[in-house]
């Protein structure tokens, strides 16, 4: 468990200008002692904030300076329960494509706040990268004096080398026996979860609220299989038919299997890992419990009946948030619309960011960074 | 709005999943109610609970609202009854809890009733 606790905030979403969105990262030590963050390292975007497209493809950053003198070591202290802030601004690249993009602090690295165990990482803030228009003004980035001159083509160039020197370097480990990809982590994952949902329009105000609940599942990632499998022992309450509970475990591990996989910064399965779903009912040992009724009134109370809406209950325990009226901030616009996923419209299937706590749980289990994909795309 | 809520808990003591809710919404005005029964079905939307040093707890989120659902009419003296298995969720800490329902669009909720969330034994759940 880290010491440190870090949110992002930011005060528009939508419609942004590049060169001009910022986020405050907040952190807080949520243990009994002292905790420190290098806050020089930490303020440079390149080294603490991952970035990522709407199909879940990685937007790099310009390249942090080089460390000065004096930059190392563990950093300012944290007393438990106090905050430190630091503000990004400026940090996006002015060509960034219109759309919707996700980006959140991440660090593996103790003077950052995490280690390779348990990165620190913060929640995925989502935002809207405008279309270019005359009426935005161009400003100059805040922060990150552009000393570093990015000829076009040189991205393509770095890139190219990047990738080939990790395949150079997994061959050498491989060579020498220091990785075999023959790993089977196992691990339980039980993370807190809330919502605050606002702007329900009239008729139903009722839903305007604070929500609160675990997402709890075991996890397997399977490097000989390249699979991850996510496993919510559920334990029934009442009243309900073997074809039932079959029909229910047949929609939800159709729904959220094998569309999406992690691809994951290491030597081993470097086409991604495929994302398998699976809902066992048991009598004990239990995730989630499930109070079997008519209708579908929540996470803990479904449908007998119900194939649709228990889908959409299974996300919540995997940790996705509701994704209509406005939620923590972020305007999903009505239920049920077209295209926007399974956390929106139940009738659909899940879309890349509702695996973000299992990525999370991956990335933890590696001990490096991953990004969620669908089947079909590249790593 | 001229609804009288009545809320009881049984037992008043135990597991989460062991505690059961039942509320009552009446109609006690001269004239209909319109209201989307899963605003009195859903625990998510219909309760409030409250810890021992009174912050509140969340429930799970409440279903997507169906488009298809249309209000029911509550007429003058009819009453909704609502069972509510389980309602706590599973991962509360053992204490002092209270619970009222609620009818949201309205002042109208039933007085708070206590219950008390008992450890569960070793080896249950987790």
């Amino acid at each position: 468990m880290t010491q440190l606790r870090v949110e992002l905030h930011t005060e528009r979403r939508d419609q942004i200008v590049p060169g001009e969105f910022g986020v405050v990262a907040e952190f807080t030590n949520t243990s009994d002692t002292v905790a420190h963050l290098n806050t020089a390292q930490a303020e440079r975007p390149a080294l603490a904030l991952e970035i990522r497209d709407a199909q879940g493809k990685t937007v790099l950053l310009r390249p942090p300076h080089a460390p000065e003198k004096g930059e190392g070591g563990p950093g300012e202290p944290i007393e438990p329960g106090a905050t430190l802030t630091i503000e990004y601004v400026g940090f996006l690249d002015r060509s960034l494509a219109p759309g919707r993009y996700e980006v959140r602090y991440f660090s593996q690295y103790e003077p950052l706040g995490g280690t390779r165990e348990e990165p620190l990482a913060a929640e995925w803030l989502s935002f809207e990268v405008a279309a270019p228009s005359d009426k935005f003004e161009i400003a100059e980035p805040l922060l990150e004096p552009t000393i570093f001159i990015e000829p076009r083509g040189f991205r393509f160039y770095w890139n190219w080398i990047k990738r080939y020197w990790h395949y150079f370097w997994c061959y050498i480990l491989r060579l020498f026996g220091r990785e075999s990809c023959g790993r089977v982590v196992t691990r339980n994952v039980d993370e807190p979860r809330t919502e605050v949902m606002t702007d329900a329009p009239p008729g139903f105000e009722a839903w305007n609220g604070t929500y609160g609940w675990r997402a709890r599942f075991r996890l397997q990632v399977d490097q000989t299989r390249c699979r991850v499998t996510v496993t919510i022992r559920v334990r029934l309450v009442g009243a309900i038919t073997a074809a039932q509970r079959t029909a229910w475990e047949n929609a939800i591990e159709a729904g959220w299997s094998n569309g999406f996989k992690f691809c994951c910064y290491c030597c081993c399965c470097r086409t991604g890992y495929t994302i398998v779903s699976n809902i066992e009912f048991v009598d004990s040992g239990e995730d989630q419990v499930v109070n079997v009724g008519n209708t579908t009134t929540n996470m803990g109370n479904w449908g007998r009946n119900d194939t649709t809406a228990v889908s959409h209950e299974f996300g919540h325990m995997l940790g996705a948030l509701d994704e209509y009226y406005t939620v923590d901030g972020t305007a999903w616009g009505q239920p049920w619309q077209v295209g926007a996923g399974i956390m929106n419209n139940p009738n659909e299937g899940p879309l890349a960011r509702h695996f973000g706590v299992v990525e999370r749980a991956v990335e933890a289990a590696l001990g490096t960074s991953c990004s969620t994909r669908a089947t079909s795309a590249d790593c | 709005m001229p609804v009288h809520i009545r809320f009881d808990v049984s037992p008043t003591e135990g597991l989460p999943e062991a505690i059961f809710g039942h509320a009552t919404f009446a109609n006690q005005g001269d004239g209909p109610i319109a209201v989307l029964p899963i605003q009195m079905d859903s625990a998510s939307l219909a309760l409030e609970i409250r810890d021992g040093a009174g912050n509140p707890v969340g429930l799970p989120p409440p279903p997507v609202p169906n488009p298809e659902a249309h209000p029911i009419e509550l007429a003058p003296g009819a009453v909704y009854e609502v069972e509510y298995p389980g309602f706590m969720p599973q991962w509360s800490e053992p204490g002092r809890y209270q619970a009222r329902a609620r009818l949201v669009g309205s002042d109208a909720h039933s007085d708070w009733v206590g219950l008390d969330i008992t450890a569960a034994p070793p080896g249950a759940g987790r």
